[in-house]
């Protein structure tokens, strides 16, 4: 079982942390250098974490539990209008962002007004490409209760709801779960009940994923989503040119490649492991919603029968 | 008291009505609107749903005429021009624009920093008419930001709307189902209460 963990620190003597980490055969999710500092996000065989943590105290780094990495969660907005941007949605997207998510905006078409809201067939499988759904939405209890459900339609991964009332989670139906406190505002949110909202939005997030791991580990997937990312980083070298943020964006049953699905699919089917597999033969390559890129849909053990 | 608040905001929902107060007071301030209304009263119904917005104005400043920062007098002897002599250069961009619609650009001449001269056959008219002439309309610009906010606090979803704007408030109604008489009477009769309340007070 690997544990998803953040590392930050100084850039300086960083590859020992690297280096041990793939030694201990754990994987680095992805590393951002701003300057004199670095963040690294990374999977470490639960069993070896005390080495990690002995390694950071020697370089005066700090080691925290990363929840969300390895996740690539749909921030929905009833539309990307100035109701709704910058504020809450970016700061919510950034608090997950800063536990390891990759987070993705969604702005419906037309997601608002209470009788009027609607979603497309698209936006939905957009949506369901994704791990949890976070729906961000306002101010009133009675739009989020009887309305607002319209827009939860068909969703099938979890979804959490947030908005400024103090609504009991039963009652919005098909949400996993709500957190209140964070309704529609105009302004940053710095005050200390609006950053204790956001970090129980993410704290919520973070337990669902959890749970949805564990779900995973009764059926575990034939390869590690981190295993066939190093492949496929080493064996197509087209994604080291890709300018996109994580090029390879994990996540829980698979991973996103960002490049274009007609022109690579055929290289990424054939990527092959050592045990003499090919990815197609233990994955499903679909094209994505998000700019054709490649979906990477990992079968489970119950499909192909073994684990490599 | 409650009279004297300078925002209220009503609504079944205590928490929604909170919230959005906030929401006024950001857009408000972002927008530089502050001292420009009084007084500001909400009222939200999301069941029905319907949205009232009401608020009492300050007087603002007046247009700007062309005689408030220039001399305009006729040119030289026996030429058919005016000659503006500005005192104030920050309007040039503005009465340049005006100019050049009413004169035509050939007729416009420019070339030192502080006089602008104006060649028009009707200049003994002319001058009258330029000196009245309104550069700048605070007014406008301020009447825009007020819109720009209205289309900020409203919620988004509610694009059916009616709304009365004048130099003494500001009336707002807003839904996704067409407006109700009884949600315009409920908006007339807080404008009449703040207009009235606005008139005690002074």
């Amino acid at each position: 079982m690997l544990e998803p963990m953040m590392y930050e620190g100084g850039v300086y003597k960083h590859n020992h942390l690297v280096e041990l980490v793939e030694d201990l055969g754990g994987y680095i999710l992805q590393t951002n250098v701003m300057q004199t500092e670095i963040i690294i996000i990374m999977l470490v065989p639960m069993k070896d974490i005390h080495l990690v943590e002995n390694m950071t105290k020697k370089l005066l780094g700090v080691l925290t539990r990363a929840p969300l990495s390895g996740t690539e969660i749909a921030v929905v907005a009833p539309t990307l209008a100035y109701h709704h941007l910058p504020h809450p949605d970016c700061d919510i997207a950034e608090f997950l962002r800063r536990k390891g998510a990759k987070t993705n905006m969604i702005g419906l078409a037309r997601g608002v007004g209470a009788r009027v809201c609607q979603i497309t067939a698209h936006e939905r499988n957009l949506i369901n490409e994704h791990d949890v759904a976070v729906y961000i939405l306002g101010n009133f209890k009675h739009c989020i209760v009887e309305n607002k459900p319209k827009i939860f339609e068909g969703i099938k991964i979890p979804l959490v709801v947030t908005g400024a009332p103090e609504i009991d989670v039963e009652e919005i139906s098909m949400a996993d779960a709500y957190v209140g406190n964070l309704g529609r505002i105009a302004h940053r949110m710095r005050k200390g009940p609006e950053m204790w909202a956001m970090d129980e939005a993410v704290e919520v997030v973070g337990e669902i994923l959890d749970k949805e791991r564990n779900e995973i580990s009764k059926d575990p997937l034939c390869v590690m989503p981190p295993r066939v990312k190093k492949e496929i980083e080493d064996q197509i070298p087209e994604i080291a040119d890709v300018l996109s943020p994580l090029p390879v964006t994990l996540m829980l049953k698979g991973m996103r490649v960002k490049l274009d699905y007609d022109e690579f699919h055929k290289r990424i089917e054939n990527i092959s492991f050592v045990e003499g597999v090919k990815l197609k033969d233990i994955a499903y390559i679909k094209k994505g919603l998000l700019k054709n890129y490649i979906l990477v849909e990992i079968k489970p053990k119950s499909e192909t029968g073994f684990i490599i | 008291m409650e009279e004297y608040e300078k925002i209220i905001v009503e609504s079944d929902e205590e928490t929604g009505a909170d919230v959005y107060n906030r929401v006024i007071i950001d857009v408000l301030s972002d927008l530089a609107l502050g001292r420009v209304l009084e007084k500001v009263r909400a009222y939200i119904d999301v069941k029905e749903p319907v949205f009232i917005f009401v608020a009492l104005r300050r007087y603002g400043l007046p247009s700007i005429r062309l005689s408030d920062f220039a001399e305009v007098d006729m040119g030289d002897y026996g030429k058919n021009e005016v000659a503006i002599n500005l005192l104030k250069e920050s309007y040039i961009p503005q009465l340049l624009n005006k100019l050049w619609e009413r004169y035509g650009k050939g007729n416009i001449e420019h070339s030192e920093r502080n006089m602008i001269i104006v060649h028009t056959p009707e200049y003994f008219t002319e001058v009258d008419i330029l000196r009245e002439m309104v550069i700048d309309e605070k007014i406008a610009q301020i009447n825009d930001r007020i819109m720009d906010a209205m289309l900020r606090i409203i919620p988004e979803g509610f694009r059916v709307r009616y709304h009365q704007l004048t130099e003494e408030y500001i009336l707002f109604v807003a839904s996704e189902d067409p407006i109700k008489q009884e949600w315009k009477d409920r908006a007339f009769t807080i404008r009449n209460g703040l207009i009235k309340g606005g008139k005690d007070n002074a």
